[in-house]
C-alpha cells in the first residue's frame, strides 16, 4: 500500500526543513522532496534603507556565516560607490573570509556530521551528537572544538566580534590590522595546522568505512559552479565564475558576477520556501549544478597551498576527478580547512598587511551593484538597486543552499531509493536521508529570504496518504 | 599559570538580562589583573578550552525564577548533555569540559533575580544594585571567605 514518510524536522542542519518520501504500492520510493519550512524576509524589509547599512543588515541573515554576507554585501556596495578598494582592504577581507570558512567547516564536520561518521549512521539517535562523539573519541571533539575556536578567534581579532562584526564596510574595512593582532593571529595557526593534520589522517580512514554512502549520497552527474582565480587555483574572495560539466570539461569560464542574470535562473517550487537555481543555458531542471567545497575542488587544478594540495592529490587518487558523490563534501571541507589556515599564514606574512590604507571613500556613483564571494557553502551573490539618494529600491540574494537545491532534492531521492526498499525502512535509513542533506551543509536561514512572492501549497492528507484537500497560492 | 575565570552571560540587549555581563564588567575593572573575564550571550562548546585551563570558574547569570534582587550561589554539578543544542548550562559545560579535556575545575553559579527583560541596552536601578552585590559575592569567593 502506498505510504508517505515524513522526516520532520531534519536535524543537525542550520535552519528548519522537512523531508517527505513517497512510497508506491510496490514498496519502492516513487518520490522524495526537501521542503524548507522557514521564511525570512530580508530582500523586502531592507527596501528604503540607506545602502551603507546593508552589510550590517545582511549579516543578520545568519549567525554562522555573517562574514560571508558582510563581504558579498560590501562588494555590492563597493560597486554602488564605484570604487576600487585599497589592496590591503581586499587582503584583510580575504583573511576574514578564510577564518569564517574555517570555523563554519569545523562546525559542519565536527558538530553536525561527525556523530554520523564517528558513531555510525545506525548508532542510537539519542547518542548521535557532539557529546556522544566526545564520549567515544574525545580527541576528535577536542580538535573540532579547537579548530572552530581558532576560526572564531581570528574573526574576533579582526572584526571585533565573533558574530556579526561590523568591520567590513562599503569601500574596504573600518580599521587597519595592528602588529599586535597580526602576531596574535599568527600564534594560533600552528595549533590549527597540527589539529588539521591529525584530523585529516583520522578521517581519511573513517570515510572509507562508508562505501555504500559514497555510492548513493547524491552521486550523479551534474554541473559544478564556483569562483576561480582565472588560472585554476582556489579563490574565495574575487574572481570570475567557472562552470564545469560532470566529465570535468569547462562549459563556461570568465563569467562576470554582474552578468549573472544571463547565466543563472531561479524557480520557485510549490512545496518549499527555498528557490532552486539552475544554469540558464541548459534550462530547468537540466541546468542543475552544485556549489561549495566539492564543486570548488572540481573546478580547480590545485589549491595553491602545500598541505591542501597534497590532500587533494590523495583524494583524487582514491576517488578520481571530478568527484561526483556528495559524500566527498566532507573530505573537501577538510582540504579547504587546511587551505584556509595555510592561506591566512601566507597573507599575514605580506609586509603590506599592516598598511593603514584600508578604505576608499565616495558618494554613490552607480545605481546598481552586484557583489559575489565564496561562502563556506558555496557561491554567494548580493544584488542591489538604489535611488539617487542611495536608498535601496530592490535587492536580490542568491545563496549557496539555493544553488544546491535541485541537487539536494535529487540526492535525497537517490538515497531514499537505495536505503528504503520493499516499503521497509529502519531509523538508520531515515538518518541517511538526513545525512545526505547534511553533506551539503545547507544553511536555510541564509537561503530563504524573499517575502510576498513565494507560492505556497498546503496538502491535507488523510490516513493512508489520501489527499483530502489542497490549498494553493501562486504568488 | 591558571587563574580564576569569570563568565558573565545573557543578552545585553534585553534590559536586566545583562546582569551577568554587568557584574563581570565590574569585576574586570576591580580584579582584572588577577582573573580572566569573559562576557558572552550563551555558553557554547567552544568554551571548554578556557574552562579547562582555569583554576576556578564562576558563572554569573540573571534568573527570572528568583525574586528580583535575590542572589543565589551554588556549586556546579557536572552533567553530560543528553542532546545537542545551541547552548549549554553551566553544569553541562563543566561536564563536557571534563569529558573532552580531563578533570574540570571547581565551579560556582551565581544568579541574581530579575523581572524586566524588555528591549533595552540599559538595566534597571535594581539590577544595577544586584550586579554590585553579585560582584561583591564573587570577590568573597575569590578570597575564600564566602
Amino acid at each position: 500500500m502506498a505510504q508517505r514518510i515524513v522526516i520532520d524536522p531534519v536535524t543537525r542542519i542550520e535552519g528548519h526543513a522537512k523531508v517527505s518520501v513517497q512510497i508506491g504500492d510496490d514498496g519502492h520510493v516513487t518520490g522524495a522532496r526537501l521542503h524548507i519550512t522557514q521564511l525570512r524576509g530580508f530582500e523586502k524589509f531592507c527596501e528604503n534603507r540607506p545602502f551603507y547599512e546593508m552589510p550590517s543588515l545582511m549579516a543578520r541573515i545568519c549567525g554562522i556565516c555573517p562574514v560571508s554576507h558582510l563581504i558579498a554585501s560590501s562588494k555590492a556596495c563597493d560597486a554602488i560607490l564605484g570604487v576600487n578598494i585599497p589592496p590591503n582592504a581586499a587582503r584583510l577581507r580575504r583573511i576574514l573570509n578564510l577564518a569564517q570558512i574555517l570555523q563554519s567547516h569545523a562546525l559542519s564536520v565536527f558538530h553536525l556530521s561527525s556523530p554520523d561518521l564517528i558513531l555510525g549512521l545506525d548508532s542510537p539517535p539519542e547518542k548521535r551528537h557532539l557529546f556522544g562523539v566526545a564520549e567515544k573519541a574525545p580527541e576528535v571533539a577536542r580538535d573540532g572544538i579547537r579548530l572552530r575556536q581558532i576560526g572564531q578567534q581570528i574573526v574576533e581579532l579582526l572584526g571585533g566580534k565573533r558574530i556579526h562584526p561590523a568591520w567590513v564596510v562599503p569601500g574596504g574595512v573600518s580599521s587597519p590590522l595592528t602588529a599586535e593582532k597580526r602576531d596574535q593571529i599568527q600564534a594560533l595557526l600552528p595549533d590549527g595546522l597540527a589539529a588539521l593534520d591529525r584530523t585529516v589522517d583520522r578521517f581519511r580512514g573513517i570515510f572509507q568505512r562508508f562505501p555504500e554512502e559514497m555510492e548513493t549520497f547524491a552521486n550523479f552527474p551534474s554541473l559544478f559552479l564556483g569562483m576561480t582565480d582565472g588560472a585554476g587555483e582556489l579563490e574565495y574572495y574575487d574572481g570570475p565564475l567557472r562552470v564545469a560539466a560532470a566529465d570535468g570539461s569547462v562549459l563556461a569560464t570568465g563569467l562576470r558576477p554582474e552578468d549573472y542574470p544571463k547565466y543563472l535562473g531561479e524557480v520557485a517550487e510549490n512545496d518549499s520556501y527555498l528557490k532552486s537555481a539552475y544554469y540558464l543555458p541548459l534550462g530547468y531542471p537540466e541546468g542543475m549544478y552544485r556549489v561549495g567545497p566539492l564543486a570548488r575542488l572540481n573546478l580547480v587544478t590545485h589549491c595553491g597551498t602545500p598541505r591542501a594540495d597534497h590532500e587533494l592529490g590523495a583524494l583524487r587518487t582514491f576517488a578520481g576527478s571530478p568527484l561526483l558523490s556528495s559524500f566527498y563534501y566532507h573530505h573537501a571541507r577538510l582540504i579547504e580547512m587546511l587551505h584556509c589556515v595555510e592561506r591566512i599564514e601566507q597573507l599575514l606574512s605580506d609586509p603590506d598587511v599592516l598598511s593603514p590604507h584600508v578604505r576608499a571613500f565616495s558618494e554613490p556613483n552607480c545605481e546598481e551593484g552586484v557583489g559575489m564571494s565564496e561562502a563556506p557553502r558555496g557561491t554567494l551573490l548580493h544584488h542591489y538597486k538604489v535611488d539617487r539618494n542611495g536608498l535601496i529600491q530592490w535587492a536580490n540574494l542568491i545563496i549557496a543552499t539555493g544553488h544546491n537545491n535541485l541537487a539536494m532534492n535529487r540526492g535525497i531521492q537517490q538515497t531514499a531509493s537505495y536505503f528504503i526498499r520493499d516499503g521497509r525502512f529502519s531509523e538508520g535509513a531515515l538518518n541517511r536521508v538526513e545525512a545526505v542533506i547534511r553533506a551539503f551543509d545547507p544553511c536555510l536561514s541564509c537561503s530563504t529570504h524573499a517575502a510576498g512572492q513565494m507560492p505556497l501549497q498546503i496538502d491535507l492528507l488523510g490516513p493512508g496518504g489520501v489527499l483530502l484537500d489542497s490549498v494553493s497560492r501562486t504568488s | 599559570m591558571s587563574r580564576p575565570l569569570i563568565i558573565g552571560f545573557g543578552n545585553p540587549l534585553r534590559e536586566d538580562d545583562a546582569l551577568g555581563w554587568r557584574a563581570a564588567e565590574l569585576l574586570e575593572r576591580r580584579e582584572g589583573s588577577s582573573i580572566d573575564v569573559l562576557k558572552c550571550h550563551q555558553l557554547t562548546p567552544e568554551l571548554v578550552d578556557l574552562v579547562g585551563r582555569a583554576s576556578l570558574v564562576i558563572f554569573l547569570d540573571a534568573s527570572i525564577s528568583q525574586e528580583p534582587g535575590a542572589i543565589s550561589t551554588r556549586l556546579v554539578e557536572k552533567s553530560v548533555p543528553a542532546a545537542w543544542s545551541h547552548q549549554l548550562s553551566p553544569d553541562q559545560l563543566i561536564g563536557f569540559s571534563e569529558q573532552v579535556s580531563g578533570p574540570a575545575p571547581r565551579a560556582y553559579v551565581i544568579t541574581g533575580g530579575i523581572d524586566r527583560m524588555t528591549w533595552s541596552e540599559s538595566m534597571s536601578g535594581a539590577a544595577e544594585t544586584c550586579a554590585l552585590q553579585i560582584a561583591a559575592s564573587v570577590e568573597r569567593l575569590l578570597r575564600g571567605s564566602f
